[in-house]
This record gives structure tokens, sequence and C-alpha cells, in this order.
């Protein structure tokens, strides 16, 4: 029943790339067993069961994030993740979580660039509690005026406290704003204190209306759990949440290329200096995505990747080194980091740091590399689905990002089957001097310490 | 990918409803459905054995994932460091995968990266560990680098000298890092110079110190195989575990770690530390106190009242600061409970101008679940966290390893883990008071604030806290009984050969300092809160009474009428009442031994015993003492007066105490504005001048400078004595360690 027919073809792709990977011949990861749903209202309900331990995890995906914020709105889908705790019709304001941890519950919520995430786990027998909790807040938000100003500041708080207060806080807000021109990947999802400062309670009714509604959202469902009686309580709670009165907008403005290379100086009061060295890649699904994300490991993972070991073992230029493609679901960014070491100029890590982008197009990584990579690969897609939280993940992302729930396992096969010429090929593709961002983040309080 | 079997499905379920959502009937006012039937909990099987050279192996079967977790831990850390030697726990856990005696670094991020495990070693104060993840069919591969990373380290000098260079790099980035800083601190406050209270990573200084020696010998005594646990967990059999750990492990020796020798961390007392850095846009706040090691018997039920404090399930203080008045993103209260200690942290930012604000407040949480008994429902909702999160924290085989590992290791009853939810809910608010009552020291509370300091002192000042020790963040050192940093070497007033007045004569001439009383009045109150303030720049009561020997060399420069006469000395104390001083003297040997009241003088004349006055000289010198002496007092066996205010002849303000008791003639010390005793002054009988006169009385004066820390006790490396203003000896200490074993037969007659 749960096992699609794309799944069944996935798992012959599979066998052949054992033959292919002898390394790791003997260890095939389990399938990922699901059923999707989908209501009348349009939401979407992904049910996958587990019955290992008496437990049970609930994540909601909204697939609305910092993209979707217009200008002078930066950190609202952020801020109004927070609002969504702030009670609904049958739930008092900040009863959400503790009426979760008060049977031994754990719940919270965060929001990305591209989606916003409400999630809990809890003892099994309390699924019809989750589901109504969250129905209710989709469907009967409270907005109070008094409670957004106080919430506001607490978000305020939050970006003092992970961005402003402590060294390289504010690194990938740098990284991002220097990238990028028109995307609004180019803010941070935090957004800046003087657009959260300009958010009111009217945006809060507008987003809500907009983006909180059943057709733009995921329910995943895995655990401990009868699926007959889940789905009937998901059609009485989700089913009578109103099908939303307009279509979610999907009207993001689009990056234009970048034509020559971009180079800035920031400074920063951190203890080390640091250097940025990024490139404009493709989106999460496209098919360059799979040698970009087996370049992230080459460059990047483990104590014999490229990176930490030429620029931190070998040339001990940095205190810290690395390079990964974050790969969104718009086209966003490449890049590697290197906190010098004291003494160290950036310079010379700048051109540590190219010369490896540059290796990627000169010559073809060695099999035992690419072997290599892949092994970390499949290490990650093995130990990355232990949990059922992180199996809800997996599975709300490929629904909600790839839109096709089918990529949570047929993207082994892919992975498995990336060659050393892909790799090249997308180096020789994105890792272009006129495609390029440098940024040199200095220390303006030089000596202190 | 849709499933169109089952899409249609749930159409022809939704139909009745998508009828009714058309006319969007009002949302109905409801109660929240109940539970349905629970299932029953039980803890996962798992085995424990031991192998026959003491390594305790425990296996948790699981066979979802095909991969396989090994978790070695050791039962040492950084509270095993050697005195000042802090970091040598850290830097050999860094070091045990970068080189063993058969592969070089190198290979092993490479063998570790082919077969994509994942392999990384690390320490606490407590324990060192070593975690490898690997899939099944590279398990065998994984066991035999671990066993090589944990048995054979090689601590090349070119990985030393990488490590130390990532330590030293990251310390500087921890000393700008606020929330760091606040911790460590803390830290400092509460453990005092117990190794819980000194930052891990050490200093710069310390680390620089650490040899391969060092390092060496840190494996050789702790890295024994009775010294550890071994978890094996996921997609194995228990015979291929077993068969793995004896494989690679059955073969190495048992060995003697040796007992751990070190301070209790000091009685909680109030005190209240800014770290001040002004470009803060927040404030990192810690308020605590001392409180209860993992193992002691109330563990469970303070945990759970801390929980009320702030933790899951209840937590007052994000209610009140976050909920209540959007003052922080988050505020929380932890119980930590160590092997050797434990410690309550409650911890919150904020921004400056509501800094005050926010302290007061989580002051206010702390005297109230001291003072007011926990009403029922909130006791009930954190016990229901509690037991109900149970089966959440069973949910993965790692899950479970690490419950059973933390059992192992603080060495609580593995029966206790099933019976986790009764004893939680056995809990009563009564237990909850009396255990708040009996921890809880609400005048005594630990605070730390990094931030803006100029900004937010006036909101310190309205709430009453007038105390405050304020010290910029480039001053900040975590070593030092102060956190201060020192400025340079003092240098003494006096210098030999010069006929300038003694540095304190002045003091004789102050009222009340050379009259007699009839009986020794109390200490004032005033000079036991200076004493204290002493005691505690020395390095604290705790620190000082586990002072137990003395071993000093010295350069001692005696002023003869003939000119200056060098000495070698080497001084053995034992405390209370032991000491043996050997030196050499224009190339003779002498000795000198006190032992408990017999004394003896060897020199190359022979031995003899020490006449009855220098006898009982030896014994009042041992009553002097300054470590003795701030003991004696500090507890109340000496009675403490606070003369008027003096200065030192070059002119540097000091506060004087005069300590005196029944066997002790009072002894005044001069304090500075760092609280360092920068003099003694007392009085010895002088030689009689003509036989038949009463003997006179000596003034006699030690100037102390050069005051350097020694595992945490600032000990003057320079000294003088005067006598009657004339300089008799100088005497540099080249050399101290204290806690080093010394003989008995040292105080023995010399032969």
């Amino acid at each position: 029943m749960s096992t699609s027919l794309r799944v069944a073809i996935c798992a012959c792709g599979l066998a052949l790339a054992a033959v292919a990977a002898p390394l790791r011949a003997a260890v095939h990861p389990p399938k990922l067993e699901y059923q999707l749903l989908t209501l009348p209202n349009g939401l979407r309900v992904i049910l996958s069961e587990d019955h290992s331990t008496p437990i049970a995890h609930v994540a909601v995906w909204y697939h609305v994030g910092s993209k979707n914020e217009r200008p002078g709105r930066t950190g609202f889908a952020h801020l109004f993740e927070h609002m969504m705790f702030k009670g609904s019709q049958n739930v008092d304001p900040d009863t959400h979580t503790s009426v979760i941890a008060s049977v031994g519950g754990r719940s919270n919520a965060y929001t990305t660039e591209d989606e916003t995430v409400f999630w809990q786990t809890l003892p099994a027998h309390y699924l019809p509690m989750v589901l109504w909790l969250e129905a209710d807040r989709m469907a009967t938000l409270r907005i109070d005026e008094e409670a957004f100003k106080r919430e506001r500041e607490v978000v305020k708080e939050e970006r003092r406290m992970r961005v402003e207060n402590q060294p390289y806080g504010r690194l990938s807000e740098i990284i991002f704003d220097q990238a990028f021109t028109t995307h609004p990947y180019k803010h941070a999802t935090i957004g800046t204190m003087a657009d959260l400062e300009a958010a009111s309670v009217a945006d809060v009714r507008e987003f809500h209306n907009t983006f909180y509604v059943p057709s733009n959202a995921t329910v995943t469902i895995v655990g401990d759990f009868d699926p007959v009686v889940t789905t009937q309580m998901v059609n009485r709670y989700f089913g009578r949440v109103p099908k939303a009165a307009r279509p979610v907008p999907r009207d993001i403005p689009k990056e234009p290329a970048q034509t020559k290379e971009k180079r800035a100086v920031v400074n920063e009061s951190w203890p080390l200096p640091a250097v940025v060295v990024g490139y404009h890649v493709t989106y999460d699904g496209h098919p360059d995505a799979y040698p970009l994300h087996m370049t992230s490991k080459i460059l990047s993972d483990g104590n014999s990747a490229r990176i930490p070991r030429e620029l931190v073992y070998n040339k001990r230029l940095a205190l810290t080194a690395f390079g990964s493609g974050n790969i969104t679901e718009d086209p966003n960014l490449f890049y590697a980091v290197a906190v010098l070491q004291p003494g160290r100029t950036a310079a010379e890590a700048e051109k540590a740091l190219i010369e490896e982008f540059e290796k990627l197009k000169r010559e073809p990584v060695s099999s035992t590399e690419l072997q290599r990579a892949k092994n970390q690969w499949a290490r990650d897609y093995i130990v990355g689905r232990e949990t059922i939280q992180d199996k809800a993940n997996h599975l709300a992302h490929a629904a909600v990002i790839h839109n096709d729930i089918g990529t949570a396992d047929g993207e082994y096969e892919i992975f498995m089957n990336v060659t050393a010429a892909d790799i090249q090929r997308v180096a020789k593709t994105y890792f272009n001097d006129t495609n390029r961002v440098v940024i040199h983040i200095e220390n303006k309080g030089a000596g202190s310490r | 990918m849709r499933r169109f079997a089952l899409a249609f499905a749930m159409c022809a379920l939704g139909l009745s409803l998508s009828g009714a959502a058309q006319q969007n009937p009002p949302w109905p006012i409801e109660r929240m459905p109940p539970p349905l039937a629970a299932r029953d909990v039980r803890f996962p099987p798992y085995d424990i054995r031991t192998l026959s050279n003491g390594m305790q192996v425990i296996t948790v079967l699981h066979h979802e994932q095909p991969a396989v977790t090994m978790r070695l831990l050791v039962r040492a850390g950084g509270a095993n460091d050697p005195d000042g030697k802090r970091g040598v726990g850290l830097l050999v856990s860094t070091l045990l995968d970068q080189g063993t005696t058969t592969r070089t670094s190198q290979q092993i991020a490479d063998q570790i990266d082919t077969i994509g495990g994942l392999l990384s070693a690390g320490s606490n104060d407590d324990f060192t560990s070593v975690n490898a993840v690997v899939m099944k069919d590279s398990f065998g591969q994984a066991m035999d680098l671990v066993a090589d990373v944990i048995r054979n380290p090689a601590f090349a000098p070119e990985e030393i000298e990488r490590q130390k260079e990532q330590i030293t790099s990251t310390q500087q980035v921890n000393a700008n890092d606020p929330d760091y800083l606040a911790s460590a601190v803390f830290d400092r406050l509460v453990y005092g110079f117990h190794p819980y209270g000194l930052p891990g990573s050490g200093t710069p200084e310390t680390i620089a110190s650490i040899t391969r020696q060092d390092l060496q010998q840190f494996h050789r005594q702790y890295f024994v195989p009775n010294n550890m646990v071994l978890a094996i967990v996921g997609d194995i059999t228990q015979k291929e575990a077993a068969a793995a750990a004896e494989r690679v492990f059955g073969n190495w020796p048992r060995g003697e770690t040796p007992a751990w020798r070190g301070v209790a961390p000091p009685e909680p007392t109030r005190r209240v530390v800014i770290v001040d850095k002004p470009d803060s846009v927040q404030t990192e706040i810690r308020v605590g106190q001392l409180a209860i090691p993992r193992k002691h018997p109330d563990f469970l039920k303070w945990d759970l009242a801390i929980k009320v404090l702030g933790g899951e399930g209840a937590n007052r203080l994000h209610r009140v600061l976050r909920s209540e008045r959007g003052l922080t993103y988050g505020a929380s209260a932890d119980t930590e409970g160590r092997k050797l200690a434990g410690d309550i942290v409650a911890e919150t930012d904020t921004r400056t101008d509501t800094t005050g604000e926010a302290l007061r407040l989580m002051v206010d949480e702390f005297q109230r679940l001291q003072r007011f008994r926990v009403p029922e429902r909130e006791l009930m909702d954190a016990q229901a966290y509690l037991a109900g999160s149970f089966p959440l924290t069973i949910e993965s085989p790692n899950d479970i390893a690490t419950q059973v590992i933390s059992h192992v290791l603080n060495e609580l009853p593995l029966e206790e883990i099933p019976t986790y939810v009764q004893r939680v809910t056995a809990i009563t608010p009564d237990d909850i008071q009396r255990v708040a009552q009996a921890y809880i020291k609400t005048d005594r509370l630990s605070i730390v604030l990094v931030g803006n300091a100029q900004a937010f002192m006036p909101q310190l000042r309205a709430l009453g806290i007038t105390t405050a020790e304020v010290i910029p963040i480039a001053q900040l050192d975590l070593m030092a009984a102060t956190l201060r940093r020192e400025t340079g070497r003092r240098v003494a007033a006096p210098v030999i050969g010069n006929q300038r007045a003694p540095a304190y004569l002045a003091t004789q001439v102050n009222p009340g300092a050379g009259r007699a009383q009839n009986a020794p009045p109390a200490s004032d109150r005033a000079a036991m809160d200076l004493l204290r303030r002493v005691v505690e720049a020395r390095g604290g009561l705790t620190l000082l009474k586990g002072v137990k020997t003395v071993i000093a060399d010295t350069i001692t420069t005696f002023q003869m009428q003939q000119g200056p006469l060098p000495s070698t000395t080497r001084t053995y104390i034992v405390y209370p009442d032991r000491f043996r001083v050997d030196a050499e003297i224009n190339g003779a040997q002498t000795t000198q031994v006190f032992n408990a009241g017999r004394a003896w003088l060897k020199s190359p004349a022979g031995v003899q015993d020490a006449p009855p006055a220098m006898a009982a000289d030896f014994a009042t010198s041992v009553r002097r003492d300054i470590i003795t002496l701030l003991i004696d007092a500090a507890e109340g066996r000496l009675t403490v007066r606070k003369l008027a205010d003096n200065t030192t002849a070059d002119a540097r303000p000091v506060q004087v105490l005069e300590i005196s008791g029944p066997q002790l003639d009072r002894v005044r010390l001069f304090v500075d504005q760092q609280m360092l005793i920068v003099g003694q002054a007392y009085s010895v009988p002088g030689p009689p001048a003509t036989p038949g006169q009463q003997a006179r009385s000596i003034l006699s004066e030690e100037v102390f400078s050069d005051y350097r820390l020694v595992n945490g006790i600032r000990v003057p490396f320079e000294a003088q004595l005067l006598q009657n203003g004339q300089p008799v000896l100088k005497r540099t200490i080249t050399k101290v360690s204290f806690n080093e074993a010394v003989p008995d037969s040292l105080f023995n007659k010399p032969s």
C-alpha cells in the first residue's frame, strides 16, 4: 500500500549502486514507509508508522519563509512563527507548549528561508491533542496587540542573542547581504531591528490569511499510531479548517545573473578575522544539485576533506575552515569560510580557498575520494533517519520543497550514481570568477582581547 | 508523488466535509480531546558485562538502521589535570585521534572518512570520550581504530603544537564571547579553585607549560581498561560485540589509577562580578550557587525543584521573564549534578536597559522557591513532564545507552533506571520545600553579568547592589583569585642595604597597636570582613586549607656587616607543625628541623638539639606562618582586630589587621588595595644586652612582594626581613610546590 512504484524502482537502483560501490555493498538503508493524503481543503498529510517506541512526532510545515517577506518587513515570517504560540479560539496564550510539556512532550518551531515548521514529539496516545491544537491555531489564531508587542521584544532579544552579541553571529547575514542584490535570500531570516519594529498587528492578520492556509501546509505524522484512527482524527480536526479564499502568492523576485566578481571588506569586532569565498549555484532538486552536495563532502566533511586538511592542518592558516553548498528552494550560494589563525592574512586564505575550487575544475576527483564522499553521504542518510523527527523531516522536505515525496528515498540512487565527471562539470559551471563573491571580514578592534 | 488509490479514498471521506467547508461554519468552541489508551513503556533490554581486565562493556542492540555506534569513556578529565597544568586532560583528548604509534593523524582521518564513518574525541572535567559511528560492515575496522587511538596515542610533538595553537586561538575567541565568559566566571565563583571552577582549556600560560611528558603521564595513569566504559550500540549481535571488545581490548592489562586529590569547592558566598564589555547590546546573566553532586540521594527531588524554577514542564523563569514581560528570548535553570560536586545555575540574556529588572526577577524566583511551598498543580505539571517524557528518552539505541552510561559513570544503581517514573511521581510538595530550604542560599548567590557595565550599573544600585566587582573584559583572568590580570610585578619599598626608614615603622605609633588587652576581645566585624577578602585574594579558605605540604627552594641573602652573604635553601613544611630547612652557605650544609615542639640543628660540626629559646622561636614561627594564621583567624581560633589605616614608606595606602591568640603574640598584617598582604610585623624577644638583664624585644617586619599564582594560591616570591628597621635578609623563591609527598623521615633528628 505504501510502497509506490517509484520507490520500488529506487530499490532496484540501489542494488545497481551497490555493485558500483563495493565498500558499501553490505549495507542497504531501509526505505521509509508512508502514505500521502490530500484533504479537500488542500492540506497534505503524510503518515508514517514506526511502532518501535510508543511516541509520535507531528510536524506542520507551512510553505512560507523569509524569502516570502516583502521589503520593509524582513524577519516577519519568523516573528509570525512566535505569534502562533499566542493562543487561538480554544487555546489560551502560551499554553500550547505547556500543554504538550505537561504530558511529557517536547515542542518547538523554526523558520528558514523557505519554510516554517511547528513540531512536537510526545507519547503517542496524546496524538488527538496535538492534531486538535495545530488545527485550532491554523484556523483561529488570536491576534492581540499587547501580545504582539511583547513578542516582538522577545524576537529582538533573540536577534541580539544569536546575531549581535556573539562573535561571528553576523557571519551569514554579511555573506548573503553581499552575495545577493534582488532575491530575498539577501536578508537574514531573523530580519533587521528596524523592520521588526515596523511590523504591525495588521501584518500578522494578513500573513495568517495568506500563508497559514491548508493548501500551504503539510502535516507529517510519524510514530506509533493506528493509521485508520489517525486518518479519522486528521479529517475531524484539520478537515474543518476553511479552504483559502485565494491562492498562495509565489511572486518572489529573481536574482539576476552576476556578471563580474564581487568583492567586499567588512569590519566587525571579532576576535579573529575571516574570509569568505562564495559562488552562486542552482536550486535544490536541480540535477546539478547532487554533484554539488558531493562537492560539499569532498571539500569539507571530516578531517581528511580538502579544505580542513589544506587550510587547517597543512598550511595552519585557519582556526577553522569549511565550505559547502547552501542549496535551497531557489538558487543560492556555495560558500567557504576560513577563520584566520593569528598572524595569517586574508589574502593567503582567499588564495587557498579559491585554489580548492579551481582544483575541482582542473582535475577530476579520484575514485577513492568520490567513494569516500558517497560513503559519507550514505552514512548521513542512514544515521539521519534514526528518530521519528528525522524521518518526518526527510518526508516533509521532499513533499514541500521538492513537491515530490518520492525524493525522500529516491535521491539515494541519484547520489550513488554521481560521477567524477559530474563533479568536474558542475565545478566548471559554477565556480567561475565572474560568479564569485569574496568577502574579507576584518577586525576593527584589532589587538583587543 | 501522489498515490491515486489513497487520494481517491480520501476524497470519498472528505466529500461530506467539503460540502460543509464551503459554508465555513463557525469554528467550534470545545475542549481538548482526551488521550487514547496508553501503551505500556518499559526500559528496553541492554547488556552490561565486565572484561577480565575490568573494562565495562554495555551493548544495546537495534536493527532498524544498518549502523553501529561505539562510545568509549574514560573516568578522567580536566579534574585530573596536574596542579598548574590546566588543560592536560583536554589536550590529551584532542590528540587521541591525531596520530598513534602506527597511524599518522592523516592516516586516521583518511581511514575513518573513507569508510564513511565519524570519529571524535573530547573531554570534560570528569570524563574523556571517544565516539565512532560507522555502517555495520565497517564495525571491525572501527573497533580497531577506537582501540588504537585510546591505547596508543603518539603525542607527536608537531601535533601537540598544532593542538596547542588551536586551543589558544579558541581561547582568544572565547575571551570575546559573553555567553562563554558568563559561564566561566560563574563556575569560578561557585567552585573556586576546584577544577570545576577553572576553564577547561586552561589559559595561554598553562597550555604553554604543558609538555609531552605531562600528556604521556596523564595517559599512562588514567587510560587503563578498568577505568573505562565501552558502549556498543546498534545493528550488531551480542556475540559480535563481545568478541570485538575482547579482541581489541582483552589483552590490555589493568592498571592502578591515582586517587583524586583536590580541594573541595568553597562554601557559597555572595559575590557579584561584572565583566565590562562596553560594546555589548545585551547582558548575559548567571545566578546560582553550589549545590549537590549527581549521586547525592536528594538529587532527583532537587532536580524536580529546579525544573519548577526553570526547566521543562514548568519554568517560572521563562514565564516571568519571557512570556509576561518580553525581557528575553530564553530563561532557564539547571541542576548541574556532576561527579564530584554540583551547582544550580539560572541564566538569561536581556538588553542592557532591562538588566536590573531581569536580575531582580531571577533572584526573586530563587527566594520564592526557597520560601514558599510549591502549589500541588504546578508540581504535578513538572512531574508529568518528567514522567511523561520517559518514552521519549528511550527512542533511539543511543538514548538508551546514554542512560546506562550515565548511571555507570555516576556510580548510581542500574536498578534505578526502570523505576524512574515511579520515583518522580512519588515526590511531594513537602519534599520540594525541604530540598529548596536545605540547598538554596538566597543570601549567598553568585551573580555574574557580562555586558555594558556603565550603562546598567545604576540599575543595580537601584536594586541595592553596591558591592559588585567590575572587571574590564581585557583584564579578566580566570586563573587569578581576584579574576583580574596582574599588571606588572610589585616592588617592595625598602631595598637591601638602603638605610631609609623601614617600611611599616610608622604603624608602631598607632594607638592601641602596642597596648595589651586584658581579655581577648571578639573579632570585630570590619576586621572579619577585611580578613575574608584577604583570604579570598590569597586563594580562598578552601584552597588554603587544602595545602598540606610546601616544598620551596630559595636564594636567601643574609645582610651581614661584611656584606651580603648568599645561600640556597630548600624548605619543607608539613602542616600543622613540622618543617625542615636545608641550607648551603659558603659551601657548608646546615639543616634545621622542627617536629611538633622538638628541634635540631645540623652543621658540619655535628648534630645538636636546638637551644630552648631557638626551639620556642621555631614554634612561634610555625604559628605565625601566614597560611596557618589566615586559616586560624578565619575560623575564629584567633582574635582579629582592624587597626587604623596607614601608609607604607613609599606612600601606598594599607589597611592593618592585628591578629592574636592564646599562644600568639600580636601579629600585624598590612594589606594593600588588591587585598594582598604586603607586610607582617611582630615582636620577638631579643638577646639579653648583658647577662641577667631582661631581654628587649625586637620589632621584626617581613615585607612581601612579587605575588605569583601557584595552584590558585598567591605566593609572594620576594620577601625581606627587617629587624628594628635594619634589613637582615632577603629571600627569593626559585621554585615552590604544594601538596607534594614529603617523607616523614625528613623530620627525624638528623644523623
